[in-house]
């Protein structure tokens, strides 16, 4: 299941933090996808408004308790075509590497984990591919989460016939 | 407020306070910082649009969290405070903590406190016409820091009650100073002598501080512009003054939150 919000409902999340709790799929969701418009970060303009969105968006919501150690994250900068065609690239690629190492350093501690991707729906001179990037994303989306059993207890030393009806109580990885 | 709340937000520099945690309405801050980012003239604050702002940051040097609030007050408010002789309780309750005072006067603004003195050598008295030496009084023709000095003597007297506070006098624009640039503290002596001599003799009351501090970088209304807009925004900020790095605007906060 894809939940997909208006942008200004995260603004208001931004805005004020009790919007937080509002967005109830955010602590739910196998993977939260966090859009970096890349026409707007082609943009000289607005390239440091369109980064520092994303990342206030992680912030606000691990401040609030909508991620956490369990939160999946994908920062995902779409239109990537509109930036490699700007004659700022270089630029345009060194902003975006220093913001993903500091975002990296500042949260990747506090969530299971933070990747960065890159797509262009539809690149209208032909350099990309259609869709370029999002077929590993989607492959991504659909695989399970890998579940990693957990190792059994150790059996403490049994004494008394209140410690031996632990061996006769079946336990959780039994059943 | 703009610069301050994108350098401890965006953590592009290192500063001596960082942002605690994103928690409250932080709707004016972001608003305000959006415009300092595409390098537009910040909007002033008008009487309508005043609010109170509340920032939690920490020092990471020991860990110490500081809750900044402060009010953001129209420059009117101040003007009715100097001329109709009253405030908000709001604004007298702002006072009643153990804050200090962050005080911000502009560098690139036109003096407007000559004396006599001053311009003794180019018009003698005689050589104006009568209709320009008489004007009316209004709040407006009195200089800058003679109202600045008002307002911190209402600091002197009840209700305000009277302790020892820090203030730190922030120059804002202070790329516009012409070279060779003196000091921070220097400046305010020259261009605003009876504010310098205000807070400095009154030691019971103020301890002062100084600071330059140019939030754009530059003049972003010219051709400085577009320059100024592809530069990592907090490097855009220069911050001048007693233990400041160059792109902190928190050196001045630490400072008067009480810390040495």
């Amino acid at each position: 299941m894809v939940s997909d919000r208006s942008g200004e409902i995260y603004q208001s999340a931004r805005d004020n933090s009790h919007v937080v709790e509002s967005l109830v799929e955010i602590p739910q969701a196998d993977r939260i996808v966090l859009l970096l418009d890349g026409a707007r970060v082609a943009e000289p303009f607005e390239r440091a408004g369109a980064i520092q969105s994303v990342r206030q968006t992680i912030r606000v919501f691990l401040d609030n308790n909508a991620l956490g150690m369990g939160s999946a994250v994908q920062v995902v900068t779409t239109k990537v075509d509109l930036i490699a065609a700007s004659s700022e690239v270089n630029e345009i690629t060194a902003t975006l590497g220093s913001f993903r190492e500091r975002l990296s350093g500042d949260f990747r501690g506090r969530l299971k984990s933070l990747t960065f991707h890159d797509i262009a729906a539809r690149d209208p001179t032909n350099g990309l591919e259609p869709a370029y990037g999002v077929g590993a994303l989607i492959e991504d989306w659909v695989t399970p989460p890998i579940h990693v059993p957990m190792p059994p207890s150790p059996v403490p030393e049994l004494h008394c016939e209140f410690d031996r009806l632990l061996i006769r109580t079946p336990g959780e990885d039994s059943k | 407020l703009a610069a301050l709340w994108h350098v401890i937000d965006a953590g592009e520099v290192e500063t001596k306070l960082v942002l605690d945690k994103l928690v409250g309405n932080h709707a004016y801050l972001n608003a305000i910082v959006e415009a300092w980012r595409r390098c537009e003239e910040v909007p002033r604050t008008s009487m309508a649009a005043e609010t109170r702002v509340s920032i939690h940051l920490r020092d990471p040097s020991n860990g110490k969290k500081i809750v900044l609030g402060f009010p953001d007050l129209s420059g009117e408010s101040f003007e009715e405070q100097f001329a109709g002789r009253s405030c908000t309780a709001d604004y007298v309750e702002g006072y009643q903590g153990q804050g200090g005072i962050l005080l911000f006067v502009n560098a690139n603004r036109p003096s407007d406190g000559m004396t006599l003195g001053d311009i003794g050598p180019i018009e003698t008295v005689e050589s104006l016409p009568r209709a320009q030496l008489e004007r009316g009084w209004t709040p407006k023709v009195v200089p800058e820091q003679v109202q600045l000095v008002d307002l911190l003597q209402f600091l002197l007297r009840p209700p305000f009650v009277r302790r020892l506070r820090r203030i730190v006098v922030i120059i804002s624009a202070w790329d516009t100073v012409l070279a060779p640039k003196p000091t921070p503290e220097q400046w305010l002596a020259r261009e605003m002598p009876l504010l310098h001599q205000f807070i400095s003799n009154n030691r019971e009351t103020f301890e002062l501080r100084v600071y330059g501090v140019s939030a754009q970088g530059g003049d972003v209304t010219g051709d400085q512009r577009d320059a100024l807009v592809r530069q990592t925004p907090s490097r855009r900020i220069h911050c001048v003054g007693p233990g400041a790095r160059a792109h902190d605007l928190t050196a001045p906060l630490v400072w008067v939150n009480g810390e040495d």
